[in-house]
């Protein structure tokens, strides 16, 4: 009788191993959902709009983008880690709910490496360290000894967490401290800049393109590991700082138990699709840099990530709620 | 010549198809809304708000402040002929103008309503033009301490000008403040009134507040009166108004537009202030006082004249300041931001297709309403015959679609559901649910400036009366105040909301 029931028992089990493989190969059979967790409008969601929609051409599928915001990206990263493991529901997140959020909250309701498989990185966002106009200072070198300087006196402004980190990391490795002002956004900080209200900040070069070019402000350095393609005279950071390297991603995760083969199916439609000239354009008109990974090396990139963030906020003062 | 210059380029940027099209779009909705009692603008933008993010920026502006100004043509309607405001800035057009339709002259009360409504608001899109460019270079000398003393002055004058009870007023403005605090610290990121629910973490969506307390809780509260009330809907004809009457309304119309542009800049002001304040003002400078409330027609003239004004000039600290003097108003920054545009002193020189375009389209849109509202008469009175059990599951259906559409969770819903009940029981209690959006809106970023003003001056609270321009909001913030508490205004401002 016992042999009886586990037979029983056996034959979904069996059910489902087929259906997964026989589910792979069709794949995929109808539109795929993909969840933002951030608004609609935000730089994750414009890169998920543009990248998807050429994606989902060589797949011959479309991809449904979901906006679903709240909680740095934990609202829309939790529904998607409990979602099917179909293949048909995606997320394209980012450093913050998919590594920062770990360390700034103390009840998580979805484990950002556990719950997920990776598929792919989509984009790293750098950031230009810039100081207002008149501040004494060509380069980054010059601009570290003058705060050391007046250690205390300078003030910074940041909009967003990624701007923090980045200010906080730039900080301590070259030891200097400068007043922090917070704001809303980032363009609010930028406008305080402008007019000479803070000394420095670290923001996307979207935010600052213009200011740039007509002069009003001063791009010293970019927080990548190499100089970007849109600004071949800004140096790194690593120039003059060994070894810095800050950069905010945008990366694309399946719900854990994902069958192998469909994430391979999907990675291969990213990656491609990132490696066109037509995407190369856009995120260079934007400062930001193409991202194309094997999901084992997104896996080992949020892994080291996870570790770098918590450094950082805990650096930044930030406190875990 | 600048001035042409600008302008030039505003009409090239409104009259594209697409930006006339959702302009009419806009107004017609406006003029809609407005003659339905109950259904305000605030509700109107906070439904349509999660349908602009597939337009662009320029032309989501242009529809929303075409309903806007819409409604206040709309609403004269609904007062003249039902004796209903189907708007609050239409309240007082009832006195008179019913009374006219009463005597027969529904249609010159009507036509004397859109040609004030016309000239008021053809003069405040001009003065929107020449004053709003240089007042927005003033403003890129507003540092943090200058931005929290202009929302104190802003917050002061919401309460002090706010229709009922002051005591009301000021509660409705804390409760809004702390409702807006909900969310993570500034400074620190600590959350805040959240109660560890994450779908609290950012914060309450303005959307979403506005919806419940704006269309929700009007919507049951609408249910409240079953009253039946003699509708002279039939009785429309005429609407050219005799060279007597024009003769007439001339002085009260410039009046009108006068006292409704001025009192449209201020905060708290609007177009419902500008509408009593003008009648006010009829009656006190006309030789026979006592015609007033028996079908004058400087009554309906004056008060519809201002109100529009109003209503436009409403824009001028908006869109270069960034501070939003009604819930209307409030609603269309949100709109802005939503849109990536910081409502402030850049707007116009960053964003002049917007700044420009927007200006001529309420000129264009001004005409549009002139003719809807006159030979087109006949569709919006057959409208108030619609029964209200199919008008208003209707309405709610379209706001619960808005609130689900903004970040895809039912929880809005509930929290909108919320806001609905608490609106209609704060209505009752006799609270005006507009200071509370204010101090919604203007209470978080009233903190972060004085944060930032303060870790910037390390500290040091003199920065706040050093800077001019701050000592200067904060003065008169102070004698806003003291004009209060002195009785004998007090009393003065109480007879003015009376009449």
């Amino acid at each position: 009788m016992f042999r009886g029931l586990l037979k029983i028992a056996l034959v979904p089990v069996s059910l489902v191993a087929l259906s997964t493989a026989a589910l792979a190969q069709a794949y995929p059979s109808k539109p795929i959902k993909l969840v933002v967790p951030f608004s609609a409008g935000a730089i994750s969601d414009g890169v998920a709009r543009f990248v998807s929609d050429r994606a989902g051409k060589l797949l011959g599928t479309t991809f449904v983008i979901e906006n679903k915001a709240g909680a740095n990206g934990s609202i829309g990263a939790r529904e998607v880690a409990t979602a099917e493991p179909d293949g048909y529901t995606l997320i394209v997140s980012s450093n913050s709910a998919h590594a920062a959020n770990l360390y700034l909250y103390k009840s998580l309701t979805y484990d950002p490496v556990k719950d997920f498989v990776p598929v792919t990185g989509l984009t790293q966002n750098p950031h230009l360290v810039v100081i207002r106009s008149g501040l004494p200072a060509k380069d980054l070198k010059e601009f570290i000894a003058y705060a050391k300087a007046n250690d205390g006196k300078l003030s910074w402004g940041t909009g967003n967490s990624g701007s923090l980190a980045n200010a906080s990391a730039l900080m301590s490795k070259t030891g200097f401290k400068a007043v922090k002002a917070s704001y809303k956004s980032q363009p609010q900080a930028v406008v305080d800049l402008l007019a000479g209200r803070i000394d420095f900040m670290t923001v996307d070069y979207f935010n600052v393109g213009e200011h740039m070019t007509a002069g009003t402000l001063k791009a010293l350095a970019v927080t990548s590991k190499n100089r970007l393609d849109a600004l071949p005279n800004i140096p790194p950071v690593a120039a003059t700082v060994p070894g810095y390297e800050v950069v905010g991603w945008i990366a694309m995760f399946a719900p854990a138990k994902t069958p192998e083969a469909i994430v391979g199916k999907l990675n291969k439609a990213f990656t491609d699709v990132l490696k066109s000239k037509e995407v190369q354009d856009y995120m260079q008109s934007r400062g930001m840099l193409p991202f194309p990974t094997t999901p084992a090396e997104l896996g080992a990139f949020q892994k080291q990530q996870i570790t770098q963030w918590a450094e950082m906020l805990e650096l930044a003062g930030v406190e875990r709620q | 010549m600048e001035l042409l210059a600008n302008l030039t380029h505003g009409f090239d940027v409104a009259v594209t198809p697409i930006n006339l099209l959702y302009c009419l779009f806009g107004v017609t909705l406006g003029t809609l809304i407005g003659v339905l009692p109950g259904i305000g603008p605030a509700a109107t933008l906070a439904m349509l708000l999660p349908m602009t993010f597939s337009l662009s920026p320029i032309t989501s502006l242009i529809m929303l402040a075409g309903i806007y100004y819409g409604s206040q043509y709309g609403g004269s309607t609904t007062a003249i002929l039902v004796n209903l405001p189907g708007e609050a800035s239409s309240a007082v057009t009832t006195l008179d103008g019913y009374q006219m339709a009463r005597q027969g002259r529904a249609g010159a009360a009507l036509g004397v309503a859109a040609i004030g409504s016309f000239v008021a608001g053809t003069v405040a899109t001009l003065l929107l033009a020449v004053f709003a460019p240089p007042l927005s270079k003033v403003a890129l000398s507003f540092g943090s301490p200058e931005y929290f003393s202009l929302m104190v002055f802003g917050l002061i004058g919401a309460v002090v000008l706010a229709s009922g009870s002051l005591l009301k007023a000021i509660g409705m403005v804390l409760l809004g403040l702390a409702t807006g605090l909900v969310g993570p610290d500034i400074e620190t990121g600590n959350q805040r009134f959240t109660f560890g629910a994450e779908n609290l973490y950012d914060g309450i969506n303005v959307v979403i507040v506005a919806m419940g307390l704006f269309a929700f809780a009007e919507i049951v509260l609408n249910l409240d009166h079953t009253e039946e009330r003699r509708s002279y809907t039939k009785d429309v004809h005429g609407l050219l108004p005799s060279l007597e009457d024009l003769r007439r309304i001339v002085n009260p119309v410039l009046r009108g537009t006068t006292i409704g542009s001025f009192l449209g800049v201020l905060p708290g002001g609007g177009p419902l202030l500008a509408a009593f304040a003008a009648y006010t003002v009829e009656k006190k400078v006309a030789s026979d006082p006592s015609r007033f409330g028996r079908g004058a027609i400087e009554g309906a003239a004056a008060p519809e004249s201002a109100n529009n004004a109003g209503a436009q000039t409403s824009f001028i600290p908006l869109l270069t300041l960034g501070i939003p003097t009604t819930a209307t108003m409030a609603l269309m920054l949100g709109a802005m931001t939503m849109q990536g545009i910081n409502p402030g002193p850049q707007v116009v020189s960053k964003s002049p297709d917007l700044f420009w375009g927007m200006i001529a389209s309420m000129w264009l849109g001004n005409a549009m309403l002139v003719v809807l509202n006159l030979p087109m008469i006949g569709i919006w009175v057959r409208l108030l015959t619609v029964p209200y059990r199919l008008l208003y599951p209707a309405i709610l259906l379209f706001c619960c679609i808005g609130l689900t559409s903004l970040d895809n969770r039912a929880f809005d819903l509930y929290l909108g559901a919320a806001f609905g009940f608490a609106g209609y029981v704060l209505l009752k209690l006799g609270c005006e649910p507009a200071p509370f959006l204010l101090g919604f809106i203007l209470g978080p970023s009233m903190e972060e400036n004085l944060r930032r003003a303060l870790v910037l001056s390390r500290g040091d609270f003199a920065v706040l009366v050093e800077q001019p321009i701050s000592a200067a909001f904060l003065l008169a913030a102070a004698a806003l105040l003291v004009a209060v508490i002195v009785p004998a205004v007090r009393k003065r401002r109480e007879e003015a909301f009376h009449e």
